[in-house]
Parts: structure tokens; C-alpha cells; sequence
């Protein structure tokens, strides 16, 4: 990582925080959330102990939004260098009807082999969405039986605990990595390897 | 013979760009590569509009996918949302950029996966100009594309900023 490139992401950190403060939601969670993964097996948010959870909520038949929210999400994950063994990004789908299996798989690995999808039921699905704050609703395109699905711009970060979690606006990397740093800190993970952590406070 | 395909499309462009008094000109036309199961797809371009009247952008084909149509993506009150677009007005002298996070041409039922490196034709019908015909060069599925003198363009890994650094300071 270069110079120019820190004392950019600071320059755009003050000039972004400035305009907009902090939109985040605290979250408790009542349990943990379960999912089918794209191997078919149930899984739930306590089978990754010791690991943040970094959740974006889309679709794969989304081509525009979402790559684009999955590449922030990677890139993130980049920033954050050594720390990102703390993370597991997560994509979880608000189309369990179309997507699952080795759709959602080939999906994910796109984007980042650390990236895992999950979808579920649609009441597992609205579950973790009601628990975590986002908002998602199909919406008919007009022609046939093609349709979107209109989801909250945020990410979530679900605490090792699984009890806490955050839900945020859609951000720059840098951004999200500050605030992957931040929650790492107040978790007790030692941030002493990452370079330049600076940048980013 | 693909290519033969593809190089008397770009002929039929240039006829028809050079037949129009100013008319649209398209440049930058890239699409994002498709997981192997995928069936939809995303094309971004730009369009100036050379001439002296106003066109629009009214429909697009292409032989790679069943149907391709225009859309806008836009973030209301915090939720993301995709709708289907009549048209993109270009006025004239101005500009028109399709880009990650708004207007688009969204691709349906292709026939097979859009590779990285790849290039297929694709036909922009205007009102005025009539069809114009553009090879759409394939990047990586996250790719978010390259402006001149972005703050992004130098960088590396994942690729350029998601938003416009042009933005931030405001």
C-alpha cells in the first residue's frame, strides 16, 4: 500500500465523515439466524465463532448494485489486511427462489473466494433481514414474470457473540475498513500488524 | 467468421454514425463477466450526441442474450432499487454516461456465461439516429469501470472506487 494512497484514504475519510455522519443502527439479537448454504446444508450464525460477520443482503440476478456492493466488500476485506482473519464476509440472498445451490456458490467466488453466500426459506430469509433492519420487497419489472428486488443500501456487522450487530449505509471501502477497524478494537483484537492503521482513525 | 460478423457490424456503425448529420457517437461500451450459471448481464456505455436535436436511447438487441433492456438503478431513502427505463434522452452536445449504480443495459437470458476479454455485438436503437451498432468489450464481474481522471483510475487489486470521488468533498 502506498503513501499517496493512505493520505488519500485520509483526505477522503475527514472530507467523507464531515458531509455525512455515521448512519448506523445497533442491533440485539434475540438468537442466532440460520441459513441453507450453497452446498445445501443449514447453517447458523454461531457456527463462526470468534468471527465478525460482515453481511451484505442482495441477488444474483442484480447485475448492477450488487457487484458493486460485493466489490466494496472485497476490497474492504483487502484493506483491512491481517485483520481480515477476524472477518467472514458473508452475501445472503433476498431470492431464495432463484438463488441457491452452485448459482449462489459461483456467485460469490466471483467476487471473493472468502466470500460465502447463504440463502434459506423465505421465513429464514425474512428473518435475518427483520433481525438485522434491511428492508427487502419484490417488485414486478413490467414485462413477463421478470422482477427485482428492492433491498436496503447497508451492510450489517454481526459481533462474535452473535447478540450485538450494526447496520450501515453503503460506503467506500476505506470507510467500511475504518469501521471493520473500530469494531475490531472495541472488540479486543489487537490491530498492532495492520501497516498504516492510522489512516484510517 | 465471428469476426467477419463482427467487423461488418462496425462498418454498419460507422455508416450509420457518418450518415447522420452530428448524430450519436458511442464510445466505452463494456459489460461485466457472468458467473457460469448466470443468465443476466449488465452493459455500460456512453453516448454523445454530436448533432444538433435531441435523440433518445430507445431500445438495444443483441445475438448473445434473449432480450436487453434499459435500466435505471437509484438509492431512495437508504433502499436500492432497479426499474425498468423507456428511454435515455441525450440532448444535444451533451454527454450521456451508462454507469455502475445508474442507467444500464441489463441483459436476459444469455445464451452462455460473458467471459473476461471477451467482446460481442450489441445494437442501440435511437429515435432519430436509428440503430447504431457497438462491440462490448467483457471486464471482470465487479469491475466498476474507468473514468478519465478519477481519483480511482490508478489503483489496483479490486478495481476502482464504487462511487464518484468527484462527490465527497461537497
Amino acid at each position: 500500500m502506498s503513501r499517496g494512497r493512505n493520505l488519500l484514504a485520509a483526505v477522503c475519510l475527514a472530507t467523507a465523515f464531515a458531509a455525512a455522519p455515521a448512519e448506523a443502527e445497533r442491533l440485539t439479537l434475540a438468537g442466532p439466524l440460520t441459513f441453507v448454504d450453497a452446498d445445501g446444508k443449514p447453517v447458523s450464525t454461531a457456527d463462526f465463532a470468534g468471527k465478525w460477520l460482515l453481511v451484505y443482503f442482495g441477488y444474483t440476478h442484480c447485475v448492477d448494485q450488487c457487484p458493486t456492493g460485493l466489490s466494496v466488500l472485497a476490497q474492504a476485506m483487502d484493506e483491512i489486511g491481517p485483520a481480515a482473519e477476524h472477518v467472514q464476509p458473508v452475501f445472503i440472498t433476498v431470492d431464495p427462489e432463484r438463488d441457491h445451490g452452485p448459482l449462489l456458490r459461483e456467485f460469490t467466488t466471483e467476487f471473493d473466494k472468502r466470500l460465502i453466500g447463504l440463502s434459506g426459506t423465505p421465513d429464514q430469509i425474512a428473518a435475518a433481514t427483520k433481525a438485522l433492519g434491511v428492508k427487502a420487497e419484490k417488485v414486478l419489472l413490467g414485462g413477463g414474470d421478470e422482477y427485482a428486488i428492492d433491498h436496503s443500501a447497508t451492510l450489517s456487522l454481526i459481533e462474535p457473540t452473535g447478540r450485538q450487530a450494526e447496520t450501515f449505509s453503503m460506503a467506500e471501502p476505506h470507510q467500511v475498513a475504518a469501521k471493520l477497524f473500530d469494531a475490531l478494537a472495541r472488540g479486543g483484537v489487537s490491530l498492532s500488524n495492520v501497516n498504516n492503521i492510522g489512516a484510517y482513525r | 467468421m465471428r469476426a467477419v460478423l463482427v467487423a461488418s457490424l462496425l462498418l454498419v456503425a460507422v455508416a450509420a454514425s457518418a450518415q447522420q448529420p452530428g448524430g450519436v457517437q458511442i464510445d466505452n461500451a463494456w459489460a461485466r463477466a457472468t458467473p457460469g450459471r448466470g443468465t443476466d448481464g449488465v452493459v455500460y456505455l456512453r453516448i454523445a450526441n454530436t448533432g444538433s436535436a435531441a435523440d433518445r436511447l430507445v431500445a438495444a438487441s443483441t445475438p448473445v442474450a434473449a432480450a436487453a433492456t434499459l435500466h435505471e438503478s437509484k438509492v431512495e431513502k437508504g433502499i436500492m432499487k432497479m426499474r425498468a427505463l423507456a428511454a435515455v434522452p441525450v440532448a444535444p452536445g451533451q454527454t450521456v454516461e451508462l454507469k455502475p449504480n445508474g442507467e444500464h443495459v441489463m441483459l436476459t437470458g444469455l445464451k452462455q456465461p460473458l467471459k473476461q476479454g471477451d467482446s460481442f455485438p450489441l445494437t442501440l436503437r435511437f429515435e432519430k439516429a436509428g440503430d447504431v451498432a457497438v462491440t462490448v468489450k467483457v471486464e471482470r464481474p465487479g469491475a466498476m469501470g474507468m473514468t478519465p481522471g478519477s481519483m480511482g483510475g490508478g489503483m489496483t487489486g479490486h478495481g476502482s472506487m464504487p462511487m464518484d470521488h468527484g462527490q465527497m468533498g461537497r
